[in-house]
């Protein structure tokens, strides 16, 4: 980026996304601190520091769980891309709420004893050997750890130093920060709570999670083998009628070695470009022409069409590809892409191809 | 060759949503009606998950008021002190003492064996057993007291009814009396056995098969202290064969630490 | 796990988490210019927020600055 980077780049609705989260997460801990308190009779009542690490602990459960539906839903419904827009908020805001339940734990359970408390940690909860006394401690300090990091490499500053590739891998462990959780509570609250209840609200949490990354992969792999077969040996593929493109939208193609590209219409223009964002490698190609220049679905990054340059003052650049009208009418899109900032072969179907 | 062919036409450039601009109106419209209900869903989950926990017992933990017990201090084999009680079952009742946070054994007690004391701290007490919680100095809670206190027996005899076996869990009094609520379960368990390692008095909380729970205080074998090896059963369901004893008031369950299976 | 593994592992822990503090004061107050030119003459808020990840991944930063020779910074 040719700007200066910010703490955090602030703007309105950034600033709605977070209210909201705020909110939520407050009715989410209000009302299970009342019932909580009250639910039991008198003389019977809770600790309040016991609920509320259960309640944070709930609180960070329930928002991870939503931060991992966010993708596949936005995959499969434009109208949930709002929801992804912020999500780095929302996955920074279940850190510092996991690191509550973190920092009470071991204030009101592992301190004031006769060991170090953060040694407390790791042996007061003995059994590693066994399979079903297995301290569940130990999983949801290795999920915390995840979190923290994933937390700590949250601005793009990281992104670009960490080179995508790392950062994405980085990223990707929040599914085994995920997995960790649901042991952590399996083995810890689930073994101590009787109710079925919370059983059946973690069957359904993991269940809705993994059954929309299912979904949407199932969907994308079934579209792309339905694009099988259209590669012509001269190193140009065939894609589509041009009419097969809504105006200011693409449509994309799997280039033979995995990658893909993504064919824009801009009026009577057609142009082609990788389809990964130089940001978070979103899907350009589910994104639009505004303005006369790509932008993303996912942060609203920007490219010209022509050269795959943003536009002044940032510097990103994706790679082009070269289109040409066939002379039965198609869109081909050559496989190789150009390099970083030069101009590709566009059509231009008010007139002939260039 | 035409291009408005089965094409949306271009306005639809502005029904996506776009971080940085204003959010498009058919996105309005969508979260609009969708905040409600989410926020509705997060109260609802919040309600669910808190509506269903479960009873924590009737345990207290009364940090707000001083209570002011006189009796016969013992150490063996954890302190307590032995208050004359008319109406009570044996005429005595016996209030463990432990040390505020989880390092009881730190309460330097074994000279003042069998003296007649006053001592102060919070009430902690559950089904009509109770707790002191002190301070560490013994001169901030532990006053001699030097004229006679009627009725009180420093060293009750004991008397053994028999070997037994029993189910149930090992508890650290001082959660399960009521610090903590609920002081139980596996997610207690790291808690539980850092009071115990602290010297925190175990408690056998032993339920039969009718039900009926009681809680006996654990010893080893000879009666003594139990050590660590004791640590890694705690709170998880156990049985084990032992000796049930009656001092006083209170009954001991005296086994070694290699007598407990886990369940 | 005894209580002398469980010394160990935070005290390897502790210590590479304090070399990284260390680190970070550096970093975010001088090196991150000289990896980064966007950084030059960003606010106090992103050096903050850049604390925590410079003292968990301080051995690959260290490595992209001893890499990165004076004036190049992207
Ligand atoms: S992935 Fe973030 S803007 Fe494209």
């Amino acid at each position: 980026m040719g700007v200066k980077y910010q703490g955090v780049q602030w703007n309105g609705n950034k600033v709605v996304y977070d209210l909201y989260m705020l909110v939520a997460l407050a009715l989410f801990m209000g009302v299970f601190m009342t019932i909580g308190m009250t639910v039991h009779p008198s003389g019977h009542q809770a600790d309040a520091v016991v609920l509320l690490i259960r309640a944070l602990g709930c609180a960070a459960f329930l928002m991870l769980t939503v931060v991992l539906t966010i993708g596949p839903l936005a995959r499969m419904n434009p109208r949930f891309l709002p929801f992804l827009y912020n999500r780095r908020h929302l996955g920074v805001m279940t850190f510092l709420v996991a690191a509550a339940h973190f920092g009470l734990t071991v204030l009101w359970y592992h301190s004031s004893g006769p060991l170090n408390p953060f040694v407390s940690l790791l042996v007061s909860n003995p059994l590693y050997a066994s399979v079903e006394g297995f301290p569940f401690e130990a999983f949801g300090l290795a999920a915390f750890a995840i979190l923290f990091v994933m937390a700590a490499t949250s601005h793009d500053f990281w992104l670009k130093t960490l080179s995508a590739s790392v950062w994405k891998v980085l990223h990707m462990l929040v599914y085994v920060a995920y997995g960790l959780l649901v042991l952590h509570i399996a083995y810890g609250a689930l073994m101590t709570e009787k109710s079925a209840v919370y059983v059946a609200l973690v069957i359904a949490a993991l269940a809705i999670v993994a059954g929309l990354h299912v979904v949407t992969g199932v969907r994308e792999w079934s579209r792309d083998s339905g694009m099988k077969g259209l590669h012509a040996p001269d190193g140009w593929i065939d894609v589509c009628a041009p009419e097969d493109i809504p105006d200011k939208r693409a449509v994309t193609a799997p280039l033979p070695k995995g990658d893909r590209v993504a064919v824009f219409r801009d009026g009577a223009k057609i142009y082609a470009v990788e389809n990964a964002c130089r940001h978070q490698n979103g899907p350009l190609g589910e994104g639009c022409i505004k303005d006369g220049v790509i932008t993303c679905p996912w942060h609203g990054w920007q490219y010209r069409p022509q050269d795959g340059v943003s536009p002044p003052p940032y510097e990103e650049r994706i790679a082009t590809h070269d289109v040409r009208l066939s002379s039965l009418g198609r869109v081909f899109v050559r496989v190789k892409k150009n390099p970083l900032g030069k101009e590709g072969a566009f059509i231009d179907v008010g007139g002939a191809a260039s | 060759m035409s291009l408005n062919k089965g094409v949306i036409p271009a306005e639809r450039d502005d029904d996506l949503f776009i971080g940085w601009a204003k959010a498009p109106a058919i996105d309005r419209r969508f979260l609009f009606s969708a905040a409600p209900l989410l926020l509705g869903a997060t109260t609802g989950l919040g309600w669910l998950v808190a509506k269903n926990l479960s009873d924590p017992g009737a345990g207290k933990w009364d940090t707000t008021a001083t209570h002011v017990i006189e009796g016969a201090l013992s150490a063996k084999p954890y302190p307590m002190i032995r208050v004359a009680d008319p109406s009570a079952p044996f005429g005595m009742r016996t209030v463990l003492v432990v040390a505020q946070g989880k390092c009881t054994s730190g309460l330097d007690l074994a000279a003042k064996e069998g003296i007649p004391v006053k001592a102060s701290g919070a009430l902690i007490e559950r089904n009509g057993r109770q707790m002191l919680e002190v301070p560490f100095s013994l001169d901030k809670w532990l006053e001699p007291v030097f004229i006679d206190m009627p009725g009180v027996v420093a060293d009750p005899p004991e008397e053994r009814l028999g070997r037994f076996a029993l189910a149930g869990r090992i508890m650290d009094s001082k959660c399960f009396f009521g610090v903590m609520r609920p002081g139980r379960g596996k997610t207690h368990k790291a808690c539980a056995a850092l009071c115990i390692r602290g010297g925190v008095p175990p408690s056998f909380w032993a339920r039969d098969g009718k039900g009926r729970e009681s809680v006996l205080l654990m010893t080893d074998a000879a009666g003594g202290p139990l050590g660590e090896d004791i640590l890694p059963l705690v709170a998880d369901p156990v049985s084990a064969d032992g000796e049930i004893v009656r001092v006083g008031d209170l009954l001991q369950f005296r086994a070694d630490a290699d007598a407990y299976r886990r369940v | 796990m005894s209580i002398e593994t469980a010394e160990m592992i935070w005290m390897a822990v502790g210590g590479y988490l304090g070399l990284g503090a260390l680190f970070a004061f550096y970093f975010v107050l001088r090196g991150v210019d000289g990896l980064d030119h966007a950084a030059k003459g960003a606010g106090a808020p992103f050096r903050l927020l850049l604390f925590p990840g410079a003292a968990a991944l301080w051995p690959i930063l260290l490595l992209r600055m001893l890499a990165t020779p004076k004036g190049s910074a992207r």
